[in-house]
């Protein structure tokens, strides 16, 4: 297990250097200029605004510049932002998406799983279409609608929480509540057709055979069979989540993460655009691995030894 | 079934009351606003605004935008303050001793502390300008110091220049603590006390900037402030907070005690805020200005801004723009009250001239605009089909594709339809393609010249009609048509020199507009207006063409 992880970790460093390097690649080929007042500066102001920031150098030796900066912990300063360090806002919108991002998981998790589970065993009966009706609804109509009509019907129209802001525990229901309708959908699916799946297997007739409890049966060898797929939609669904969802963000004022990717990339603040997708990129390899040691956790059958893995 | 009936019966009750609720809500303040307590004065002066972005930075030394511009303009005070577009003193006692060849300004400095509680000196003054000419310190937007002739600048901000950097060059210097001189090249240009209100003109104090080092204007207390408000919090990302300056020389004119800006990137939401009262005043975009005018009739304001927009019309490397005729049709062709009514409807107002109406006024007392209100308009759809008839001779051809470059914004992309239906529509034979970029990218193929027309606007850099027409002579980098006019240019030349004769000075403008005008370089299309609503007890806040983005300096709020 633990040579297993390690390696899983030498190749962590591989892919986020790779991405690392393809999107310093890219964005340098991206046509534009970060300087947003370019058209009031004249040639001479501008190589000078250039020169300053490196940018007149060739791009392989700004790269090695970038490495070396980012080895250091540097990761530069913002060209939106008056060259305010990039770190610092990534230090300070990235826990509030986490923060939103996470209970939207964990209530969409919790709901989609009961969900589904009760989906799976009332199969082809009215509670099973009617959630997979609803889960229907949800997983086609953006998040963003939801978001619009909770907050003008609970928020303009009745007044219980507030429209906007990220402080007391009131204003983080509406956001969480629109991430995680989708959340609930896409999982709830998931789980009712693996939960029908393992309910036919051989094994489930073996165990009633024994003369299991019908409990002991669903809980012990249904549930615990049909989480393993979900898991793994689970793992890059947080990751995509916590990194922040810009029109959630945009719709309650949160001050998180989802809006800056954007922005950078319009404007090409090149610093930013590095931090923010380093920052989606580590997360996203974190997750995944995660995501398969979970997996040894749930089914004993996936479980990695030392001796097996090499 | 029980339960939905309950439920049906539950919502219907909600609907009415808040019906009920909603005629109560209205009438009460439209009685407040006639009642007697309408003078008063309330306890709590506190005003909330939602603003779509966040403070870029506060740093003076790198402002280039309006917000960051706003902070500094409300928490500094330089020598002149700009309110209600008039320059009035500030930290600058009053007139400034002028010598005999008006070249040098000798100013008297008001006593006023940082809010470390240390007096303002002259010598933060010299250094705050020093810095703004320093190479190291990255200034981004000190051209302007080369716009009003201050001794030197242009040399010291030429890397070709053996000049370059020294910034002790520079013509200010402080005769002792509180007597400030400055330099200028020439006689002061009529704009001077004007742009010394602009935060590239701030003092700055050398032991605090060099103390804070990498840290200096990063937070809310890494900067000191002398003006009427002091940056109490910024919550990057989510707002700011600003307190009364009870140290501030001139504090009596201030009313309020706090004044909240929160960030919110959506209308709906910030228009939701407004409804529920949690802001007090909300800017409206086109789609919502009606429905507003509508339930809120007496909170609609509006005001017409310095912005003019206008269509690039590129002759340099298409060679059938060069065709007078060609660029008259173009001007004729697109229906400016349309497009200010119907697809931007926030105020703005049409537009056929290089400078804008209101803007600024000359030696005579009177705008700029006052013999030509209306600009120098091309004609109607029918003179566009004449020009174009004779365009379509004179060049031999019948038939013309256009590349429209402009920006990819919601707002804008309507803009570009409007525009671009205009022009087929108008000028039969005429097909135009759209490009839509980000601002990033269509700079750079705006400097570029690939593109035909281009959708673009220009806000002032300083309050004389200069700023909006010097960037057209020949060789200026804004000026992407590849028009040239000799005497255009010789005209702009002595205006720019000859500041001496302030009469004189302002008919070579009027003239160099006109000779513009007569070749249609471009195609003007409207000054922009900025409409929002605000609450019947918020009063004095004010949205001047020139100076403060949004000035709340001398707003108040009265009881309600």
């Amino acid at each position: 297990m633990f040579r297993y992880i390690m390696k899983r970790i030498l190749y962590m460093f591989i892919s986020f250097y790779v991405v690392l390097t393809l999107t310093f690649l890219s964005m340098k080929m991206m046509p534009g200029t970060p300087f947003k007042f370019a058209n009031r500066l004249s040639p001479e102001q501008l190589g000078q605004l250039k020169h300053y920031y490196g940018l007149d150098q060739p791009v392989a030796v700004q790269y090695v510049h970038y490495l070396w900066n980012f080895i250091h912990g540097d990761l530069g300063g913002s060209f939106q932002y008056g060259m305010q360090p990039v770190t610092e806002f990534l230090i300070q919108r990235f826990p509030v998406s986490f923060q939103l991002g996470l209970e939207a998981m964990v209530v969409g998790t919790i709901l989609g799983i009961l969900f589904g589970i009760i989906a799976g065993l009332y199969r082809a009966r009215f509670l099973d279409w009617g959630t997979m009706t609803l889960s229907m609804i949800g997983i086609s109509i953006p998040s963003f609608i939801f978001a619009a009509i909770l907050q003008y019907g609970l928020s303009v129209f009745v007044q219980w929480f507030p429209v906007a802001g990220w402080d007391t525990p009131m204003s983080h229901v509406l956001p969480v509540t629109s991430l995680a309708i989708g959340v609930v959908a896409l999982i709830a699916q998931f789980m009712r057709n693996e939960m029908v799946e393992v309910l036919n297997q051989d094994y489930i007739v073996t165990a009633e055979a024994k003369g299991l409890t019908t409990s002991a049966i669903i809980f012990k060898h249904a549930i615990r069979n049909a989480l393993i797929p979900v898991v793994t939609v689970i793992g890059p669904m947080t990751a995509a989540i916590v990194t922040g969802s810009l029109v959630i963000e945009n719709i309650f004022t949160i001050p998180g993460i989802g809006s800056q990717f954007v922005e950078a990339i319009v404007t090409n603040d090149y610093p930013m655009i590095m931090g923010t997708t380093e920052l989606f990129a580590a997360l996203f390899i974190v997750a995944i691995l995660v995501v398969d040691i979970l997996y040894g956790i749930i089914d004993p059958r996936i479980r990695i030894s030392g001796g097996q893995s090499s | 079934m029980k339960a939905k009936a309950k439920w049906s019966l539950v919502l219907s009750f909600v609907l009415a009351l808040s019906l009920v609720l909603a005629v109560c809500g209205g009438s009460g303040s439209s009685s407040n606003n006639n009642g007697k307590s309408s003078n008063k004065l309330a306890k709590d002066q506190t005003l909330n605004f939602a603003i779509t972005a966040d403070i870029p930075t506060l740093d003076p030394t790198q402002v280039t935008d309006t917000t960051s511009n706003n902070v500094v303009q409300m928490t500094m005070a330089g020598l002149t303050r700009m309110h209600n577009n008039k320059f009035e003193w500030d930290m600058a006692q009053g007139e400034p001793e002028v010598s005999a060849d008006k070249k040098v300004y000798t100013f008297k400095l008001r006593d006023q502390n940082w809010s470390d509680g240390k007096p303002v000196t002259a010598q933060d003054f010299v250094y705050g300008w020093q810095r703004q000419n320093d190479p190291a310190a990255k200034p981004a937007y000190n051209f302007l110091f080369a716009s009003v002739g201050v001794k030197n600048a242009a040399k010291i901000q030429n890397p070709d220049d053996p000049m370059y950097g020294k910034f002790q060059n520079l013509g200010v210097k402080a005769l002792d603590d509180k007597t400030l001189q400055v330099t200028l090249e020439q006689p002061a240009p009529p704009f001077f006390y004007s742009i010394l209100s602009q935060a590239q003109f701030m003092p700055q104090r050398e032991d605090f900037v060099k103390a804070q080092g990498k840290k200096y204007a990063q937070t809310a207390d890494s900067l000191l402030y002398n003006g009427p408000f002091v940056l109490d919090s910024w919550k990057k990302g989510s707002g700011w907070t600003y307190k009364k300056n009870g140290d501030y020389w001139n504090k009596a004119k201030t009313k309020l005690d706090t004044v909240n800006f929160k960030v919110v990137k959506e209308t709906s939401t910030a228009i939701n805020l407004y409804k529920t009262g949690k802001i007090d005043e909300v800017g409206l975009s086109s789609e919502y200005v009606d429905a507003f005018k509508k339930s809120n009739p007496k909170e609609v304001k509006s005001a017409v801004e310095s912005g003019t927009f206008f269509l690039y019309i590129n002759q340099k490397t298409n060679k059938n723009l060069k065709n007078l005729n060609l660029r008259k049709a173009i001007n004729a062709a697109i229906d400016r009250d349309g497009l200010v009514k119907t697809i931007l409807n926030n105020g703005s107002v049409a537009s056929n001239s290089v400078v804008p109406a209101g803007f600024v006024k000359g030696p005579d007392g009177k705008d700029f605009r006052a013999d030509t209100p209306d600009g120098y308009p091309a004609g109607d759809a029918a003179a566009a089909k004449e020009y174009w008839n004779k365009a379509k001779k004179e060049l031999g051809i019948s038939k013309l594709e256009l590349n429209f470059l402009s920006q990819d914004s919601s707002s804008t992309q309507q803009l570009n339809q409007y525009v671009a239906n205009q022009l087929k529509k108008n000028l039969p034979g005429v097909t135009v393609k759209i490009n839509a970029q980000p601002w990033a990218n269509y700079l750079d193929l705006n400097q570029k010249f690939q593109f035909d027309l281009a959708f673009s606007g220009w806000f002032p850099d300083y309050q004389d009609p200069m700023t909006y027409l010097d960037m057209w002579t020949t060789g200026q980098p804004q000026n992407t048509t590849g028009w040239s006019n000799k005497k255009f240019d010789s005209l702009i030349k002595s205006a720019s020199t000859g500041t001496a004769d302030v009469a004189k000075r302002w008919d070579t403008m009027k003239q160099a507009e006109k000779i513009m005008m007569a070749d249609y370089p471009i195609a003007p299309l409207y000054q922009s207006g900025h409409t929002w609503a605000e609450k019947p007890y918020l009063k004095g806040l004010n949205y001047p063409s020139y100076g403060p983005e949004i000035d709340f300096s001398r707003a108040y709020i009265l009881e309600h």
